[in-house]
């Protein structure tokens, strides 16, 4: 008989494990609900519609790779309770799914949408492809003066996105830019390159008050200044959604198998909380480790038992035709027995982070000759690097394919 | 046909660039997607290019699709890309390249316009090299054994097991003799184990049967080099003289294993045994190991080859000959398959030590198919026979002398195939 995967969501990790599943289980049938009102796609790719570097129909593409004869998939389901003792999905239409083995990958969602002062049409999140229609259609018919509220990835992105588009910007942000992803440095760097792209960035500050007259929509900060704005963006990070019947505390712990507390229940992807490379527990809400989730869970919903490597934060950003990276530890005190090395260049930067003697953090600006993936491979291996950190600043492509050679033929990662 | 890109652990030269620039070439002038890699403070000298991973990270993460996975190679669509660079941050073997002036990932597409990979075929010392991998892919089916083999880590005998059942499919009957390969509970055909000495006469007896009654199934051996040419040789050699219809397949691991490493006939000179022992008076083995492979060719049979399973794409060919041969007449396969156990080495390099023992001209690949003799792998640089038994204790004992008396017969026993390969010219 065959198995009955109930996959809940249809983001990276609910494709990954869709696709994994149906390598894995030749008799497998597997369904997938996704709440939006699309088909799936990667939410990685929005920023790049805003742009028009890419097209709406392109951002469905990926998934018409996905085998059709065992997949099955249904849009606008919504998922509202799970009964694990039953195997059992209610959805919020009324209608149920029983399943063998569940995969919950239901992600995450915008956190603090609510702006004392604004009517809820006027504060945008940037989130999901509804999220972009709706705020395309509106910059589409009106004035294009934009605040954002937020300072991560998110924020920048689609501040510089809006920018390249036309619109007057401004990012404001309670501490700085990318605090969680770059350090400090590298946080002005790319203030003062959107700054120059015409972009008013008001760092460290907050929101005090918000009105609407006419038309237009006022706000003060607190340092007194005033910003009118058409509309606001809320980009100030996200929450891990949950579901009745799965109570947890936040995000859904998960073994290295993707497994929950719940028999035949896995979760994947920003609702999942895993394992980081420095063994902190929490989600790694970024797409490529989503990815790497879904397929963990897949196998291991299929019978097959290979753990997940520990999760490496990475990020890549684009801004006004420079590129930036970075990945793990993005600053680390010497107090708590972090080491930093840097190489400024002309044009150019690399900051390397090493802690008890291992790759910990790397971030790079416009290094478009370093394959970051293999620092990326040293950091989650846990290579020792101590001896070579010198010759690896220098010479980081080189010296990366190095180590990870010689950790390779001795049987590491 | 599915072709692959294998680059060898070696070290390039620091002033070669010929795979670079014959890349280049081959995409029109455009960036090369093999990339030279020079760190002289480490003596590392080598080049990076994509592995087309049949597991792909870069596929997984890439959201536009761009990235897709055909026919054994990593395609990038550029007009896909939109260069949002997740799998440059996410290979971690450095395979894929960030274009320089665009807003593009780039990689290599297994010189797909071009017909076969143009840096291989530039490569002076054969360090990137393409074999068909058509025949390797196949093999990822079922497994033709049941959980729980147990052997010892990196036995090479396990892997001539699996490939061997693949590669001949599920019609077949298993013989074997007592021996580290008797996985009667474990495969998932049907296993006749003789003794030692009768293996070739029970398949005598069973392909005669099946001949007589019309079945196709074929008879297939996997038995060591002692059961092979030292205790069941005569009836190996009488049933080669009578073309009996079978494929016999020897797994050569160079001593008696199973039973405590003791030298047999295919003992190399100079290795330690618990039987030819190092010591005051003992140095190894005092004898060259008997070419049993080429005796068996010279009773005039349908088919005999030599094989191992650092050259899987070689070694399923072979198998597939040989068991097409049978139907006709004799068959005869020799696989070259180390003991960690026995060899002393270390288990990982299972793989790694037959390659070398063919880079070197130590067992060469070669096969004879009704009388024709042909290489059917020729190392474009032949290495000292040093770099083979480097990898293993048994031979730690060996000085510059013993390791010249194993050169010599090395080449001599490479000079006398290389002979037979040769048309024979009129007086």
């Amino acid at each position: 008989m065959s198995t009955k995967y109930v996959i809940l969501g249809a983001g990276p990790a609910a494709q990954a494990a869709a696709k994994e599943i149906n390598l894995y289980d030749d008799d497998a049938q597997i369904t997938l609900y996704s709440a939006e009102d699309s088909a799936p796609y990667s939410p990685v790719a929005l920023p790049y519609l805003l742009s028009g570097e890419m097209k709406e129909e392109d951002l469905f593409y990926k998934c018409t790779a996905l085998p059709a004869e065992n997949i099955s998939f249904f849009r606008n389901k919504k998922a509202a309770s799970v009964d694990p003792a039953s195997k059992t999905v209610l959805f919020e239409d009324g209608e149920t799914a029983v399943y063998d083995r569940l995969l919950v990958a239901i992600g995450a969602s915008p956190a603090g949408k609510d702006i004392p002062g604004i009517a809820r049409e006027d504060v945008f999140v940037f989130r999901t492809l509804a999220d972009y229609k709706a705020l395309q259609d509106r910059l589409e018919r009106e004035n294009k003066e934009v605040v954002i509220c937020g300072g991560g990835l998110v924020a920048v992105e689609v501040a510089e996105k809006l920018a390249s588009a036309g619109c007057t910007v401004t990012v404001v942000v309670r501490s700085r830019l990318l605090r969680k992803y770059f350090s400090e440095e590298m946080g002005a760097c790319i203030t003062e390159l959107l700054r120059k792209h015409g972009i008013s960035v008001r760092d460290g500050r907050n929101v005090a008050a918000a009105s609407k007259k006419d038309g237009k929509i006022r706000l003060t900060l607190d340092d007194n200044t005033a910003l009118s704005a058409d509309l606001v963006v809320a980009a100030m990070g996200v929450n891990p959604n949950s579901l009745d019947g799965l109570e947890t505390d936040g995000a859904i712990e998960v073994d290295e198998y993707m497994r929950t507390k719940w028999e035949d229940v896995y979760a994947a992807g920003d609702v999942a909380s895993v394992l980081l490379f420095n063994g902190e527990k929490r989600p790694c809400p970024i797409s490529p480790e989503a990815a790497a989730q879904g397929k963990t869970a897949g196998r291991c919903m299929a019978g097959a038992k290979v753990p997940y490597d520990a999760a490496v934060p990475a990020n890549y950003l684009r801004i006004m035709d420079q590129d930036f990276f970075s990945m793990g530890v993005s600053e680390g005190n010497r107090a708590d027995g972090f080491v930093t090395l840097k190489k400024q260049e002309e044009d150019s930067f690399l900051r390397l982070t090493i802690k008890d003697g291992c790759l910990v953090g790397a971030e790079g600006r416009n290094r478009k000759d370093i394959h970051p993936g293999l620092l990326r491979f040293l950091i989650r291996s846990g290579v020792y690097v101590e001896g070579e950190k010198d010759l690896l600043l220098e010479k980081p492509k080189e010296t990366a394919l190095w180590l990870a050679e010689q950790c390779r033929r001795a049987g590491i990662g | 046909m599915a072709k692959m890109l294998i680059k060898k652990h070696e070290s390039c030269p620091a002033d070669c660039s010929q795979c670079i620039q014959a890349c280049a070439a081959a995409r029109g002038g455009a960036d090369p997607v093999v990339e030279k890699i020079s760190l002289p403070e480490k003596g590392y000298e080598t080049v990076l290019t994509c592995n087309q991973c049949s597991d792909s990270v870069c596929v997984d993460v890439c959201p536009a699709g761009a990235l897709t996975a055909e026919d054994g190679k990593v395609m990038l669509n550029s007009d896909r890309c939109i260069g949002c660079g997740l799998c440059n941050l996410s290979c971690p073997y450095g395979g894929i390249f960030s274009a320089k002036s665009a807003h593009k990932s780039f990689k290599c597409d297994g010189c797909r316009e071009y017909g076969s990979a143009a840096c291989a075929e530039n490569c002076p010392l054969g360090i990137l090299e393409e074999t068909d991998a058509a025949a390797v892919e196949e093999q990822y089916c079922e497994d033709p054994c049941s959980p729980g083999m147990q052997f010892c880590a990196g036995c090479g005998m396990e892997l001539v097991l699996r490939m061997v059942l693949r590669s001949v499919g599920p019609d077949i009957v298993l013989f074997g003799a007592p021996s580290c390969c008797v996985p009667a509970d474990r495969v998932k055909v049907p296993m006749y184990s003789t003794l030692m000495t009768n293996v070739a006469s029970a398949m005598t007896g069973v392909s005669r049967y099946f001949h007589r009654i019309g079945r196709e199934t074929i008879c297939v051996s996997v038995v060591g080099d002692g059961g092979t040419c030292d205790i069941g040789f005569g009836a190996l050699s009488a049933a080669a003289e009578r073309g009996e219809k079978f494929l016999f397949i020897c797994y050569d691991n160079e001593a008696y294993m199973n039973t405590g490493i003791q030298r047999s006939s295919r003992t190399p000179y100079g290795s330690w045994t618990n039987t030819t022992q190092v010591g005051s008076v003992g140095r190894g083995k005092s004898r060259d190991a008997k070419d049993v492979p080429m005796l068996i060719a010279e009773h005039g049979v349908n088919y005999a080859a030599t094989a191992t399973i650092a050259y899987p794409e070689d070694f399923i060919r072979k198998v597939k000959k040989g068991a097409e041969a049978a139907k006709t007449g004799f068959a005869y396969i020799h696989v070259l398959a180390p003991c960690p156990t026995g060899w002393k080495m270390e288990p990982e390099k299972s793989v790694e030590v037959t390659r070398a023992a063919v880079e070197t001209n130590y067992f060469p690949l070669w096969e004879c198919d009704k009388g024709e003799y042909r290489f059917t792998y020729k190392p474009k640089k032949v290495k000292n026979v040093s770099c083979f038994t480097d990898y293993m204790r048994r031979f730690a004992h060996l000085d510059e002398e013993e390791i010249a008396i194993l050169q010599g017969y090395v080449d001599a026993r490479y000079s006398q195939i290389k002979r037979l390969t040769q048309p024979v010219l009129p007086d």
